[in-house]
């Protein structure tokens, strides 16, 4: 899984510098309190997604990581950058960054991120694009029939009350 | 993994003192109806202990009878849904209730022999901070939505999840619904019919067994054990 | 320590945020943590060990929390009493936690005392205007304070004991409607035991209740419900017999495989036509015993006799009496119908006579009366106020309200849930009597009767939100020893009772803080536990300490043979012309004598037996129904000499002719808008009377007359009494 994932980052890392449009890119940078950059992360520094969202392998929920998470590199890495002393501050604070939400799941919809990560479902085949960016957008909507065309060619439950409760 | 939940309630053991009914509440988001739409025959329960009169001889009994969904084999509020928002779940041989999918036809509740279905007439209200006890496991109904009894079925989704995690099957008595953890005399018993060695299916093979309304013939899954006579009078 | 911020709103791509209804309460933003605790995964639940404060019962508990707000309480595995149940009221526990009409901060009063409007305060100045008051009593007369609280167990009892003893004020009472004085008195006279007994009925083949609703309310419902599963159906060959004496069909005994009526206030008449029986046909394995007793009397309740004073067929007597004493292991017990008449402890001596001649005492399957003094002397010499007699400290009360209105006290300080301005009968006018002293302190959840008519009231945190312990009441609970702790952080800036005291003494200085030489509350159980070699923590995972093993039963009192409890008939007051019908009480399985009534999961949760919700009823027999002309659901008023209400008639085809019954528990006046203004409150029918034996209240001791009255709105109930719901139909 990793390395197919590795493999999808690299010709990623390639088109991002050809594809991002400025205007997208400009709409997000405005709205997080934090620049965070995923490329960087994912591609530069090969860093797993599970790194970071810790708890996908274990619950339902992948996870925001905590200020603490980000200070265990940041205390020593890139302490200069202007983002990464906004994090600073934060910590020194003890505060919470509110992050905005980018990602969004239907209505009455439950989706275990655990049942996929452990079913060796690449984190980039629902977030495409995210190795691309640096701040978080959602290029694939959550239709269902984008999650029934996978349920199907798997041969997994597509009961209504598999995800419907 | 298929399964086949099924629910045993022992008369004899039942006490009729509503336990299950208020576990049920506190577990599945139940709305409070207020006193002027209860009057109007719209609580939220999702389970209701029937009381009965019956005459013997002389003297007249109560019987306390819990009615939850029957989760009937041949459900007759499954053929009525025009939207498929109620059908019967393959993987786990239950009756769903979808609620996306719900437009509200009501023909379902009309057709259930058994009264259990219920009907979100209003977008009801949790009085702030009430909300805060809400269940994260499953959704709050809307205006328009029909719902009624799952047999938990977050809960089963839960045990199912954790036996994934653990390697093994479900273990006999690990998916409990609320009703059945909290019955105080132990009379609601819950488990997998596939499973030969489990509880309710060996309970199933009592004498005692009846099923509600059993002549008309819906096959519920939710099945009775008589309340025993002792001897004399 | 997390700010409480920092737990909310979690999300990232959370489906569980997703789940809450429309698009508009999707959260916009995701908080994450900024440490988070150790060993949380997002949206995976924790369960916290606790124990209920529902009821007196005390039942252990778990809850579950997740995101730190509380979301289910079920009943604690391991915990003797309970074992993993739970009842209605303590699974609607949330929802008092969760109440929003919980008292968020002090009030001070704002308006005439007896108003109810309050003005909030800060803590500050709320626990100045306690301790200046405490420090003007403490100099001049400290034998003016005044105490009123709910039975107290376990550390919270030995603060206040401590605090009021030390202060030098010997005014310290506890209030419960359903104390078990006449059970305390009857066992005292019958087997020179003044204790609860264990009840095991599990194992008995065979239970006789006089009036005794043990499976809805009374010592502890789960804990019998459990067992009464147990006696049923748990044994390959044995299905235990239940049959039950009393004046109503109740919903325990709607379960009983023989259901007699009997009058009012007779159910120790006919536990000695019984006994008569067994002694005449020598089904005693006593004779000794037996010829004493005949002797004494018990050859004048002839089961012809019996039959005249409790309405019994002579030949139902003799059957019983037959069954009872070939059924060996079984249970005579009597409940609180029976202990809330005039005559209550001769009712339940007759019950315990039963047990005795039965040779029911310290076996398997009968009663018996686990040491438990023993059992606690690990505690020392505090043992006793840890685990109080279960009195209802009825003739303390009355006591005290004789008091106020003399000027005893300068100042009171309430708590607790048994509000007694509500449950007390009206003619004593506790109300009025209290407004006569010059302060009040309520330490309180809820604005209820009591705390409304203080000078201040101080917040405190629901059970889910303390620190504690307790020792359940009856032999049921073996030596076990609950642990509370917060499940969940306080939810509003309140402070436990013990710690305000404990505060309150340090101030005081002298023996008072002497008396209470802790930090908190914490540290008092901290300190004490350590002392005794308990490990708190394994104790706190588990919810208590629980030796697994009951301790060992007393011996049995074979030597002493039992006396006959003196014939002593029901007392009822009213002219019968003008009040022909006799009046049964009892408390509401929902409510109880009222604490639960602000609580919308009990408000909804169908009576058993009438199905009715949201409002108060009067049970009344089809033929006097028929007699009075009245029909199902007619408006009534209730008139007894003492007071009178308005009530809604269920026609009851198993209440005896010539009683109405009437469930305690709605007729607020206060409390919140769950509870207020819906119909009348049966306490106010009562007269101020009390068991000739024990000084229990006496509920049951009055007549009442009905009238029918055009009532705004109607009884809700959630059964078609008339239409296809029939028993035949669902076969």
């Amino acid at each position: 899984m990793l390395r197919r994932r590795r493999q999808a980052a690299l010709v990623a890392s390639l088109l991002a510098l050809l594809l991002l449009g400025g205007a997208a890119a400009a709409s997000a940078l405005t709205s997080q309190p934090i620049r965070y950059n995923h490329n960087v992360h994912v591609v530069a520094y090969k860093m797993d997604c599970r790194f970071c969202h810790s708890s996908a392998m274990k619950t339902a929920s992948a996870g925001i990581p905590s200020v603490e998470k980000c200070m265990i590199c940041h205390r020593v890495i890139a302490v200069d950058h202007p983002e990464i002393k906004k994090i600073a501050q934060y910590w020194k604070e003890k505060k919470p960054i509110p992050w905005n939400r980018v990602t969004e799941l239907p209505d009455y919809t439950y989706f275990p991120h655990f049942r996929m990560v452990n079913a060796g479902i690449a984190c980039l085949t629902c977030h495409p694009g995210m190795d691309k960016v640096d701040v978080a957008v959602q290029e694939q909507e959550f239709t269902m029939g984008f999650c029934l065309k996978c349920h199907k060619a798997r041969g997994v439950s597509i009961e209504c009350w598999s995800c419907h409760i | 993994m298929k399964h086949k939940w099924a629910m045993v309630i022992d008369m004899d053991r039942c006490t009729g003192c509503g336990a299950c009914v208020v576990a049920c509440v506190a577990e599945n988001n139940t709305p409070t109806a207020g006193e002027e739409e209860a009057g109007k025959g719209r609580l939220m329960q999702w389970l209701r202990v029937s009381r009965f009169w019956k005459k013997e001889g002389e003297d007249t009994r109560a019987i306390f009878v819990p009615t939850p969904c029957m989760h009937c084999e041949k459900a007759p509020c499954e053929i009525v849904c025009p939207v498929y928002a109620t059908y019967h779940d393959e993987d786990d041989q239950v009756n769903a209730m979808v609620y996306n999918r719900c437009i509200g036809t009501r023909y379902c509740a009309n057709n259930c022999p058994y009264s259990v279905r219920v009907f979100n007439w209003w977008n009801h209200q949790w009085e702030k901070p009430l909300d805060e006890q809400l269940n994260p496991d499953l959704s709050v109904r809307s205006r328009g939505v029909m719902e009624k009894c799952t047999y938990c079925i977050q809960r089963i989704r839960r045990g199912k999840e954790t036996a994934l995690k653990e390697g093994r099957k479900i273990r006999d008595g690990e998916v409990v619904p609320a009703c059945a953890q909290t019955c105080p005399p132990g009379a609601i018993l819950f488990g997998d019919l596939l499973d030969p060695d489990s509880a309710v299916s060996r309970m199933v093979k009592d004498p005692r067994l009846f099923k509600l309304m059993e002549h008309l013939g819906t096959e519920p899954k939710t099945a009775y054990l008589k309340k025993q006579k002792g001897p004399g009078r | 320590m997390l700010d409480r911020r920092d737990f909310l709103k979690l999300g990232g791509a959370t489906a569980f945020a997703a789940l809450f209804g429309g698009c508009d309460r999707i959260p916009k933003k995701i908080i994450p943590f900024v440490i988070p605790p150790e060993n949380t995964a997002l949206g995976e639940s924790l369960w916290y060990a606790s124990a209920c404060r529902q009821c007196p019962a005390g039942c252990g508990i778990v809850v579950r929390v997740s995101e730190g707000r509380a979301k289910k309480i079920e009943g604690n595995p391991l915990h003797p009493v309970n074992r993993g149940k739970l009842c209605a009221r303590g699974q609607a526990g949330l929802q008092a936690l969760y109440h929003p009409e919980r008292i968020g901060r002090p009030l001070k009063l704002s308006g005439p005392r007896g108003s109810g409007k309050f003005a909030e305060t800060s803590w500050e100045e709320a626990l100045s205007i306690l301790l200046t008051g405490l420090k003007k009593l403490q100099a001049a007369a400290p034998a003016s304070l005044l105490m009123l609280t709910e039975p107290m167990r376990g550390h919270r009892n030995l603060v206040a004991a401590r605090f009021m003893r030390a202060f030098g004020s010997p005014h310290r009472i506890a209030w419960d409607p359903f104390g078990q004085d006449a059970l305390l008195a009857a066992n005292e006279a019958v087997f020179g035991i003044r204790d609860v007994p264990e009840y095991d009925i599990a194992n008995a083949r065979y239970l006789l209740s006089f009036s005794g609703d043990f499976l809805e309310t009374g010592i502890s419902p789960v804990h019998y419900g459990r067992a009464y599963g147990q006696m049923r159906q748990s044994r390959p060959t044995v299905r235990g017999k239940f049959v039950h004496f009393g004046p109503r069909l109740s919903m325990t005994a709607a379960n009983a495989d023989v259901f007699l009526p009997i009058a009012p206030g007779s159910e120790g008449a006919a536990a000695l036509g019984i006994a008569h029986v067994m002694v005449r046909e020598k089904l005693t394995p006593s004779a000794a015993a037996a010829a004493s007793l005949w002797a004494a009397g018990l050859s004048r309740m002839t089961p012809e006799a019996v039959g005249k004073a409790t309405g019994l067929l002579p030949s139902d007597i003799e059957a019983v009496a037959h069954e009872f004493a070939g059924n060996a292991p079984g249970i005579a017990m009597a409940g609180d119908g029976a202990a809330g008449c005039t005559n209550g402890t001769y009712n339940l001596a007759g019950a315990a006579l039963l047990n005795a001649l039965a040779g029911n005492v310290g076996r398997q399957g009968g009663i018996s009366f686990p040491n438990r003094l023993a059992a606690f002397s690990r505690f020392g010499a505090d043992a006793a106020l840890l685990l109080p007699p279960p009195e209802s400290g009825f003739a303390s009360v009355r006591d005290s309200v004789e008091k106020m209105r003399k000027g005893t006290y300068r100042m009171a300080l309430l708590s607790g849930s048994t509000n007694p301005a509500f449950s007390l009968p009206a003619p004593l006018k506790f109300g009025e009597a209290l407004l006569s002293v010059p302060q009040v302190v309520s330490f309180a959840s809820f604005l209820d009767e009591t705390a409304s008519l203080s000078d201040l009231v101080l917040p405190v945190p629901t059970f889910l939100e303390e620190w504690g312990d307790d020792i359940a009441p009856a032999g049921h609970a073996g030596d076990a020893l609950s642990m509370l702790q917060p499940v969940v952080d306080p939810f509003r800036d309140t402070r436990q009772m013990p710690d305000i005291l404990i505060a309150a003494a340090r101030e005081l200085g002298g023996a008072v803080a002497a008396a209470l030489p802790w930090a908190g509350f914490r540290e008092c159980l901290e300190k004490s536990y350590a002392g005794m070699g308990v490990n708190l923590e394994a104790a706190r995972r588990d919810g208590g300490v629980f030796p697994g093993k009951t301790p060992a039963p007393r011996t049995a009192p074979k030597a002493q043979r039992p006396s006959l409890p003196v014939a002593a008939e029901a007392e009822f007051e009213g002219d019968p012309a003008r009040y022909p019908l006799f009046l049964h009480v009892y408390p509401s399985i929902a409510h109880s004598d009222g604490r639960g009534a602000n609580l919308s999961w009990l408000q909804e949760l169908p009576d058993p037996v009438t199905t009715a919700v949201w409002r108060n009823w009067v049970e009344v027999n089809p033929k006097t129904a028929e007699t009075l002309g009245l029909a199902d659901g007619d408006g009534v008023v209730v008139a007894s000499p003492f007071g009178s209400m308005e009530a809604f008639v269920v026609v009851h085809p198993a209440t005896a002719p010539g009683v109405v019954a009437l469930p305690l528990g709605q007729g607020h006046t206060r409390y919140g808008t769950n509870a207020a203004n819906r119909g009348g409150n049966p306490f106010s029918l009562l007269p101020v009377k009390a068991d000739r034996g024990s000084g229990a209240p006496a509920r049951q001791s009055t007549r009442v007359s009905l009238a029918k009255a055009k009532l705004a709105g109607s009884l809700v109930r959630t059964v078609n009494v008339e239409g296809q719901w029939k028993y035949e139909n669902i076969l």
